[in-house]
């Protein structure tokens, strides 16, 4: 099932080098994402359901479907539980 | 700049609320942040109260009766001036920084990391230093650039034996508690006018046989700077805000650098040319 990913209202993003920072204004809690969740956050950003970043990010990195399906699905839970993001599923599903 | 008025020494009363922020120095409270009617109160508990004015421009402070006045001094320079100025909307890394032709280089890092340290050697070795615990930089030109602090250097008992190879003498000293305080001078040169910011070298803590240096990623510089830098407004989204695009500005214009030494005073020599070699190769 595709899924939504909705980045919370006070969630300050940085592109710095080809990673990101992330900075949550209501904790005051920064997080750092390497040069793949970086990626996969910026597909998610722009309104990129989960199984089209999965297309889009296999396309881009020599890496198994099913490896990178499971890294995305463990970095959601992680920006999820950091109260970063809302996952729900797409309304097209 | 920040305009602090001395006030006669008085106790310091119990506060009605809870601070909103609060830095901690090995499980004691070193200073407490509160909200009042007129801006900002900072108490450094036993030690001294401040206001600082909404607009961090004002300050007045209040001493607790006895308190050794270098001290009190102390916690204006170091802490209440690089708050006030973040209060401002300024940059304040929690760094030293030298010139090594004609640019400066930076030592960040938490106390107890050396920054004094290196920062005093290097002036004892013909690089004058241009802020030894807080360094206000200036975003808004081509360069990034280091504006002067205040022109002394707080070290150790054995830092000061070890940098000023027995001859501290030749400066001019004023005890505090744990540390003293050199002016500059002849012995301990000062840089006055801005100068470019050319890199930063994160002091680390690792145990190492030699120095060495690494460049870190911009994400990790970004943190590094994030945890070595003032902030008075920590619960205020907007000078938060700022203060992180600020700081992501330096991590992308300003390469960092990690830099490991082994913790003995006699790699001093060693450690100054291996931070000069790595300002070098840029």
């Amino acid at each position: 099932m595709n899924m939504e990913v909705l980045v919370h209202e006070g969630v300050m993003t940085r592109a710095v080098g080809n990673e990101i920072v992330l900075l949550d204004l209501e904790a005051g809690i920064y997080y750092g994402l390497d040069a793949v969740g970086a990626r996969a956050w910026q597909l998610w950003a722009g309104k990129h359901g989960f199984d089209d970043v999965l297309t889009i990010m296999c396309e881009e990195y020599d890496v198994e479907r099913s490896t990178l399906a499971s890294d995305l699905t463990e970095l959601l839970r992680r920006l999820e539980q950091a109260r970063l993001v809302t996952v729900t599923p797409s309304p097209s599903a | 700049l920040i305009d602090i008025r001395m006030r006669a020494a008085a106790p310091q009363r119990p506060l009605p609320d809870l601070p909103f922020h609060e830095y901690r120095v090995r499980d004691t409270s070193w200073a407490q942040f509160y909200r009042v009617a007129t801006g900002f109160l900072l108490r450094f508990p036993d030690v001294v109260d401040i206001v600082i004015s909404r607009d961090a421009s004002y300050a007045e402070a209040t001493p607790v009766p006895d308190v050794p006045a270098a001290l009190v001094e102390h916690v204006l320079l170091n802490q209440v001036t690089p708050l006030a100025q973040s209060g401002q909307g300024a940059t304040v890394l929690h760094a030293s920084a030298v010139i090594v032709d004609e640019v400066s280089v930076a030592f960040l890092g938490p106390s107890g990391r050396g920054k004094s340290t290196l920062a005093a050697n290097f002036a004892c070795n013909g690089y004058p230093f241009i802020a030894e615990d807080a360094l206000q930089l200036d975003l808004a030109r081509s360069d990034i650039v280091a504006i002067p602090g205040h022109p002394s250097i707080r070290l150790r008992p054995d830092a000061e034996s070890a940098v000023f190879a027995g001859d501290a003498s030749l400066a001019q000293r004023e005890e505090t508690l744990s540390k003293t305080r050199f002016a500059s001078g002849c012995a301990l040169p000062f840089r006055s006018d801005p100068a470019k910011l050319h890199c930063v070298f994160v002091l680390g803590c690792e145990t190492v046989q030699e120095p060495f240096v690494a460049q870190v990623s911009p994400s990790e510089a970004l943190h590094q700077l994030i945890r070595n830098s003032f902030l008075l407004e920590v619960d205020d989204r907007t000078a938060m805000a700022s203060h992180f695009a600020h700081l992501a500005d330096v991590a992308e214009r300003v390469p960092v650098f990690q830099l490991e030494f082994p913790r003995r005073f006699e790699v001093l020599a060693a450690v100054r040319q291996t931070v000069i070699d790595a300002a070098a190769s840029l």
